[in-house]
């Protein structure tokens, strides 16, 4: 068995295979840019987020996501987002994650594309010591029309 | 044991659960309206137009196409409820037959999703693979 540390890879995933053609771009990142713009949840009376924006920032992509809240539809700032490509030979994401951290929660996104859907899990842990378990969702955006 | 040949037992779900009441109608509201394809490039369909009319669901389905959205017409749908109880509806299916081709469209819905499965069977002996396909439409 060849060990991890011998080859800088856990799993035959971590290399490009021969036929897969690498596509051309800089050495490193993974580029987010035809993901940019608004999404909108498909599901109109989500209890949990309602839009999210991608956009480009001074280290790379941002993720400025609305949550339904009691009192509405409120901002719950911006963060970074990563990048993920479908597989190492890529630099077109096919997906992101991003974490968001307000003390008492904790709110990671893993999110991936769909046929023109961003399907976005959502790990919220909470921190506070009230009991709440943490818990999974998983919603559907579709691309806000220009 | 049972079987599928005795009347009304082919599984417990459909049966009503005791105590539970039959709905006289099905909610058809959430379907109502124009569903767009989330991927502006398909070349399977491109969207599809859903009405009410009377207690039937109308669908009319539009199919990709280079120059314009072909329109394959616009039928009764089959509709379906979540359970045998259920007062919402889930889905539909309808078959269109082109002659050369019949196509049977089955939909379910989820949290605003509507999720299309399109199973195209071909009979003008052309060779062509009978073929399925998944698309995502909102609204």
């Amino acid at each position: 068995m060849t060990s991890a540390s011998s080859t800088n890879a856990i799993k035959r995933d971590d290399t490009p295979s021969g036929d897969e053609s690498r596509e051309t771009g800089p050495a490193t990142g993974v580029d987010l840019t035809h993901l940019l713009g608004t999404w909108v949840n498909t599901y109109r009376e989500s209890s949990s987020l309602c839009r999210f924006t991608l956009a480009q920032s001074a280290s790379g992509y941002s993720i400025e996501t609305v949550a339904a809240t009691e009192s509405g539809a409120q901002t719950l700032g911006q963060t970074e987002v990563r990048p993920f490509a479908p597989n190492v030979s890529s630099r077109k994401a096919d997906g992101f994650t991003a974490r968001y951290d307000f003390e008492f929660l904790e709110m990671s996104l893993a999110a991936y594309c769909a046929k023109g859907l961003i399907v976005v899990s959502q790990y919220t842990r909470f921190k506070d010591g009230s009991g709440r378990p943490d818990y999974f969702n998983r919603e559907f955006f579709f691309k806000e029309e220009s | 044991m049972r079987t599928a040949k005795e009347p009304g037992y082919v599984n417990e779900e459909s049966q009503p659960a005791p105590g539970e009441v039959l709905a006289a109608k099905l909610d058809l509201s959430s379907l109502i309206g124009r569903w767009k394809n989330t991927n502006t490039a398909t070349r399977g369909i491109s969207h599809i137009v859903i009405s009410e009319d009377g207690k039937n669901l109308r669908v009319q389905t539009f199919g990709a196409c280079a120059s314009n959205p072909r329109d394959w017409g616009d039928a009764f749908a089959t509709t379906y409820a979540y359970s045998v109880a259920g007062d919402i509806i889930a889905g539909f299916e309808l078959t269109y037959d082109f002659g050369a081709q019949e196509t049977l469209v089955t939909a379910i819905h989820n949290r605003g999703v509507l999720v299309i499965h399109a199973y195209h069977r071909f009979k003008d002996g052309s060779g062509r693979s009978n073929f399925i396909s998944k698309e995502f439409f909102h609204q």
